[in-house]
């Protein structure tokens, strides 16, 4: 294939690529899924990070879609409709296998011992500055521990709005709850992430 | 004393740099106290100086280039205060633009007048960029995912094409098998109705059946 059509193929809105898929373009499904596998992993994992399969499961997801793409009515849908069926295998078979958590409020700590990680941790010494990677993989490091704090509920509405880009609406059918819910989740969420971020901003 | 007063305003500045101070009286002390205070000043702009870093790790536009930390923009509005708890439910949603126009404008106005609530849409649209950027670094570094699921794909199809043929030939069998039987119970039927008034039983006897089953087989 010509490099200008792979190229043009790469930079593609993705309900455009869905429909060269449904016309049973082969090219289009592998750079289809080259474009999702990232997206895919990463919200598996921030839905269970502990899970020692996600690579897998990955897979699934992208085998689901590439078999049901043509199912796809409505192509400029495909984020809604992949994420469902993300959501979908998170459901049916994460939950299956991990021991359910009671559910707690997004107040209160989780258990004592994570309690006592967030209040005994090291404020850093505003009077240096610390160096710019540093603090960034530190960063980093804390943002993960902080949406893996977030209850399950608030977790998955942060990983749908902030990662996925959903809108409400979206993210409400998915989670099968009221648009009110997911908008009122989603600003306690994030208020519980800007706590944990809100030492390195001082 | 002067030093003293220092001591306290100096615990109050992460507290004030985040807009977190709600108080009205508390957060006028300060503010005059910043416009006098060089030591305290330098305080507040030493944690400009780290948001700043932090910002430019995570490649963060400034959300109002013409913002700027003086003392004057960080004056309270008191005609504005009033709307405050109703205003800051509904900053998250505001950053998303998933707020109802009206909603949207009562908030877009408020933004403009409050300074305090402008700054807890600052550090919460901050917030989500942040989060936006965490999710963007996660790598994925597994290799030739894409053949594999379509190597699946394509023996899924193969299974499905061969599963067609065989149902294909199942259902067929049975039609014909069904086609017979039926003549067949039809035969039987007869059969029994016209020894009804014998001594025969109305069931079918399995023996007869397996009797006249191997001519229908094929
Ligand atoms: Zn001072
Ligand atoms: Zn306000």
């Amino acid at each position: 294939m010509e490099k200008k059509q792979k190229d043009q193929y790469y930079s593609m809105p993705f309900p455009d690529l869905v429909r060269l898929c449904q016309q049973d373009d082969q090219f289009a499904l592998d750079i289809l899924i080259k474009r999702n596998e990232k997206i895919v992993y990463n919200t598996l994992y921030h839905l269970d990070p502990n899970r020692p399969d996600l690579s897998d499961l990955t897979q699934e997801v992208l085998f689901r879609m590439a078999r049901s793409i043509k199912k796809l009515r409505n192509p400029d849908t495909f984020k809604y409709w992949l994420n469902q069926i993300i959501t979908n295998l998170f459901y049916d078979e994460l939950r299956r296998k991990t021991r359910r958590l009671p559910t707690v409020s997004i107040d209160e700590p989780i258990s004592e011992q994570d309690y006592a990680s967030v209040v005994t941790r090291e404020i850093p010494d505003i009077g240096q500055i610390p160096e710019e990677s540093i603090l960034g993989s530190e960063l980093d490091e804390k943002i993960k521990e902080a949406i893996q704090k977030l209850p399950e509920q608030f977790r998955i509405v942060i990983v749908l709005r902030e990662l996925q880009g959903l809108s409400y609406d979206e993210i409400a059918k998915i989670t099968k709850t009221s648009i009110g819910t997911v908008k009122s989740r989603l600003a306690r969420a994030r208020n519980k992430l800007q706590e944990h971020i809100r030492p390195y901003l001082q | 004393m002067e030093d003293h007063i220092c001591e306290e305003i100096k615990a109050l500045i992460p507290d004030f740099h985040d807009g977190e101070i709600k108080d009205k009286e508390l957060y006028d002390k300060i503010s005059r106290h910043l416009k006098v205070c060089k030591d305290c000043r330098a305080e507040l702009e030493q944690l400009i100086e780290l948001s700043k870093i932090v910002k430019k790790y995570f490649n963060v536009e400034e959300i109002d280039n013409s913002y700027k930390y003086n003392t004057e923009f960080l004056m309270y509005n008191p005609d504005e205060i009033q709307y405050c708890n109703n205003v800051r439910d509904k900053i998250s949603a505001y950053i998303d633009n998933e707020l109802l126009e009206q909603d949207r404008l009562i908030v877009e106005k408020h933004l403009k007048n409050c300074k305090i609530c402008y700054r807890d849409y600052e550090n919460l649209k901050l917030t989500s960029q942040i989060v936006q950027k965490y999710f963007d670094k996660i790598n994925f570094s597994e290799a030739n995912v894409s053949s594999r699921v379509i190597e699946r794909l394509n023996k899924y199809k193969t299974e499905r094409i061969a599963i067609s043929i065989a149902v294909a030939t199942v259902l067929g069998v049975a039609l014909f098998h069904f086609i017979f039987i039926s003549n067949f119970k039809f035969e039987l039927n007869d059969k029994s109705f016209k020894t009804k008034t014998g001594q025969q039983s109305n069931e079918q006897n399995p023996e007869e059946t397996e009797k006249i089953l191997p001519g229908l087989s094929f």
